[in-house]
């Protein structure tokens, strides 16, 4: 108990006496963090936009005229039976003639001579995938099934979309890596400050017998304080970067789906927190070792 | 105490420092080690406070093996030894009365007893005057005296002295290894390394002289053979 009062004394009284490097590692931490949440946060509300609309990217099959409603309709339970389907709705070929008739509008008198008897379209399902990464192989599926006449699906928009998800995530991941990297470093070399500047008490402490703990203890303080402050402050300058950017991009770009921030406050401080804290000690830790082999 | 069977050093550079060396000091002796620049001496302190490894033979210091103990061992041994060296290397934004408690609370001593023991070596040295100032302001001989109390303070079994004197006008050297030799006669073993022909002769003490990192002398009472 008496030398966790010390090493907490210490850790503080090292934050102090190199007041400006703390703080400049404090703000280039908390500059780390905003970069790599920011591009974490717009990874996470783009792959909500592409996975809506990848959900939203129907699979419309028709089904052969030789087949009466009644048979169509019973294609349901093979096609129900194929894995990846998320949803199915069947479309009967009167009610389709009917919705094309309210579309046309005014020019729906095209379709006068039209009626049951002699409706011109076909029954057809109207499916949504699980997984759309997996389009090509599901729609393959669904040709094989006996009835089936034609598929559509717009599989080119869907395997874009998938792209565009993939290679983004890969960028963000790479950011978030680099920026990482770069917290530990800058984080290191401030605490290396702290220890050199020391390095005269520190081989006195090693000769007079001091355990390598009791040394590293104060600087593991340092760094983790460092490190939780940069991250605290890091959220609140998230959230309200944050919330001014969705209020800019809902404006600009009607359709993209933004998560509001209350919904990932307590992730982003989880994640802020713990990543600060980690970067700090991390930082710590590589810097001490070389400064212990006396 | 201490015990050096063909003790060979050799750094990575290839150097010979220590050939075959053998030491035996024991409990409450006082023992002067000699020797040229260059001779093996301060590699004789370091592997004794274990700075660095015998390459071949067997260093014990205080029933520690050095050779063959864990790393995580190495702070026990050096709390059984006190070490002074030549440059006195204190802390010079901390007051003497500091410097001295610094080296207790390293090894984690409790506040009292550290608000006890300070002033008792501080008086053991002549520096309870002092206790308050800075070491930049004191002279060679006194900065030397608080590195002493330092080195005391945690209440070793022997000290080490590398060159103590090296620093210090004949006046104060002469001070200084009668404080040793005080420091000795209540119990503590020294061992001091110099190459001061005329203060080894002064003291009459035992004296084992070390030549390209071999003993090539070792007599109680003896002289410096230059």
């Amino acid at each position: 108990m008496r030398k966790f009062g010390y090493y907490w004394k210490e850790g503080f009284r090292n934050i102090f006496k190199h007041g400006f490097m703390s703080l400049a590692a404090v703000l280039i931490m908390i500059a780390c963090l905003i970069l790599t949440g920011t591009v974490s946060l717009l990874a996470y509300n783009i792959d909500l936009s592409i996975r809506d609309l990848q959900q939203s990217s129907e699979i419309v099959v028709f089904i052969d005229e030789e087949l009466t409603t009644r048979e169509a309709k019973a294609l349901g339970s093979q096609f129900e039976r194929i894995g990846n389907i998320a949803t199915i709705d069947f479309e009967d070929r009167d009610v389709a003639l009917e919705k094309y008739r309210e579309d046309l509008g005014e020019d729906a008198e095209i379709l006068d001579s039209y009626d049951s008897s002699n409706n011109p379209l076909r029954n057809s399902f109207i499916f949504t995938l699980a997984d759309p990464a997996q389009a090509e192989q599901t729609i393959a599926e669904i040709e094989a099934v006996d009835g089936v006449a034609n598929v559509r699906a717009d599989e080119a928009v869907i395997s874009k979309l998938v792209q565009v998800q993939r290679v983004f995530n890969i960028v963000a991941l790479a950011m978030v890596v680099g920026l990482a990297v770069i917290s530990v470093f800058i984080i290191a070399n401030t605490v290396k400050l702290g220890m050199f500047a020391r390095r005269e008490e520190i081989s006195i402490q090693k000769m007079v017998g001091a355990t390598n703990w009791f040394i590293r203890w104060p600087f593991v303080i340092e760094g983790m304080v460092l490190g939780l402050l940069a991250g605290a402050l890091a959220f609140f300058a998230e959230w309200g970067l944050y919330t001014e950017l969705a209020r800019i991009a809902g404006g600009v770009i009607p359709y993209f789906q933004i998560a509001p921030f209350e919904s990932l406050r307590w992730l982003v401080l989880s994640v802020f927190l713990g990543a600060s804290v980690l970067f700090g000690i991390g930082g710590s830790v590589t810097s001490i070792r070389k400064f212990m082999d006396v | 105490m201490i015990r050096m069977n063909d003790v060979t050093m050799v750094y990575d550079n290839g150097t010979r420092a220590v050939n075959k060396a053998n030491l035996r000091v024991d409990e409450g002796e006082f023992v002067f080690l000699v020797g040229a620049s260059g001779s093996g001496k301060t590699t004789i302190i370091k592997l004794l406070t274990a700075e660095v490894r015998p390459t071949e033979g067997r260093v014990l210091v205080n029933n520690y093996n050095v050779g063959e103990m864990k790393k995580r061992q190495i702070p026990y041994l050096r709390r059984t030894l006190g070490v002074v060296y030549q440059d006195f290397r204190l802390i010079n934004n901390k007051t003497v009365y500091e410097n001295v408690a610094f080296a207790m609370r390293t090894i984690g001593a409790k506040a009292k007893a550290i608000k006890e023991r300070v002033p008792y070596v501080l008086d053991l040295v002549g520096l309870t005057e002092k206790a308050q100032e800075k070491p930049m302001n004191l002279s060679g001989g006194e900065q030397q005296r608080v590195a002493i109390a330092r080195a005391l303070v945690n209440n070793p079994r022997l000290i080490i002295a590398d060159e103590p004197t090296g620093n210090l006008d004949p006046a104060r050297s002469l001070e200084l290894m009668t404080l040793f030799e005080k420091i000795n006669e209540l119990g503590t073993t020294v061992l001091i390394v110099t190459h001061e022909k005329g203060l080894v002769d002064e003291f009459e003490k035992r004296v084992v002289m070390i030549d390209k990192g071999e003993v090539i002398s070792d007599q109680t009472g003896g002289y410096y053979q230059v």
